[in-house]
């Protein structure tokens, strides 16, 4: 049964293959007994169906020009690298600029933070000048020197809880080498202080000594 | 680049991926061309789609191992795509052929006695593909412009071999009844 259906396949495949064939020496062979009268109207259907294709073909315009893009995977490739390393470049200019802008800002409120500096460079530099200036600028910086050790003195108890500066507590915060020069600097103000009245004690003690020995002369008691 | 089958065949410039797209488009070209306008019966579809099959043939360069087969692969290419176009359009209603050319009146045109010759035929080879079930059509067209044997027809249309030559059969014997038997 199978066999036989192989048959008739293989049959009617070279039959169809010898009517549609190409050229017409291969369709001249079929055989009368092999139903040639089938094969010859086939064939005859198969030219008449090619002529009617060519002359179709023939009324068509100029087939347009193909226009395949020749570099499709690697442009696409390096097309994406480009945008890639573009893309690259800008964040990494746009990182330089706010690192720049970041370490400008924090120079910048440490100037400030260290505000008095200046004014101490300054009158240094007025000390050089003229007498009344130095004069000008020894008060300027013993005022400062005092401002600083109240500011101290103030912000030294309540140093757990609040930074430094009254301006800006951001700035205070980031700023600990100032902090603790300043409260080495009023404490040794306190210190020298605190000195000073036992000087002045001193001086006190042995005025009143003298007062006493001036009296006494005065009374004649010696 | 732009390959142009009119071109001169002086292709001793080119790389040999260049070389050969361009062969191929000298040599297969209308062939595929002519297979997509006898499925979609529209030029500018047909050329669109023509188009397209070449440059996934050259996008697939890398994948293509010579065997003496390239057309038998272009209508391959170009059979899938006009199954997808076909598949994709399928609620669309195309305008038949006079409606279209009242409204795209396309410059290339030839003479009229000639264009009136040309497009009877047109017409004709349009009328009997009607006839035609969609498979028979493929199978003929095909065999046709792709001289492909009929096992690579089946594997192309992805039926079995028997199917294919049943197809075929019965496709030639329809086109017999209308262009064999009524012609005087």
């Amino acid at each position: 049964m199978n066999d036989s259906t192989n048959q008739d396949n293989q049959r009617l495949r070279q039959m169809l293959e010898e009517v549609t064939a190409a050229d017409a020496s291969t369709a001249a062979h079929a055989k009368p007994e092999e139903g040639g009268v089938e094969i010859a109207s086939l064939r005859e259907t198969w030219l008449a169906f090619g002529q009617l294709i060519r002359a179709a073909d023939a009324s068509l315009p100029a087939m347009p020009k193909i226009a395949a893009s020749i570099v499709p995977q690697k442009s696409r490739r390096s097309r994406w690298s480009h945008s890639r390393w573009v893309g690259l470049t800008a964040a990494t200019a746009a990182a330089l600029l706010v690192a720049v802008t970041f370490a400008c800002w924090i120079r910048r409120d440490s100037d400030r933070g260290a505000g008095c500096q200046p004014a101490g460079n300054m009158a240094s530099a007025d000390w050089q000048l003229t007498p009344r200036a130095s004069s000008a600028a020894l008060v300027r910086q013993e005022q400062s020197k005092t401002a600083e050790a109240e500011k101290a003195a103030n912000q030294q108890p309540k140093a757990g809880t609040i930074a430094t500066s009254n301006t800006n507590t951001a700035t205070s915060t980031w700023d600990d080498p100032l902090e603790t020069q300043i409260a080495s600097v009023s404490q040794q103000i306190s210190n020298v202080e605190q000195n000073w009245q036992h000087r002045v004690d001193d001086v006190d003690l042995v005025q009143y000594r003298i007062d006493a020995v001036t009296d006494s002369l005065q009374n004649d008691k010696l | 680049m732009v390959a142009d089958h009119d071109h001169d065949h002086d292709h001793g410039y080119m790389v040999p991926d260049q070389q050969r797209f361009a062969e191929w488009v000298r040599d297969h070209g209308k062939a595929v061309r002519g297979f997509l306008l006898a499925l979609v019966r529209r030029g500018d579809v047909a050329d669109d789609l023509c188009q397209e099959v070449f440059c996934r043939a050259w996008q697939a360069r890398d994948r293509y191992t010579d065997q003496g087969k390239a057309r038998a692969y272009l209508l391959q290419i170009a059979n899938r795509l006009a199954c997808d176009r076909s598949r994709r359009n399928e609620p669309r209603t195309n305008l038949d052929d006079q409606t279209w050319k009242f409204h795209e009146q396309s410059s290339l045109v030839p003479e009229p006695a000639q264009a009136a010759m040309l497009s009877e035929q047109v017409g004709l080879l349009h009328a009997a593909l009607d006839k035609l079930a969609p498979m028979q059509q493929r199978v003929l067209l095909l065999r046709y412009y792709g001289q492909m044997d009929f096992q690579e027809i089946a594997e192309t249309l992805q039926t079995p071999l028997n199917t294919a030559l049943s197809h075929c059969r019965r496709g030639l014997e329809t086109l017999r009844r209308l262009l064999v038997e009524t012609t005087p």
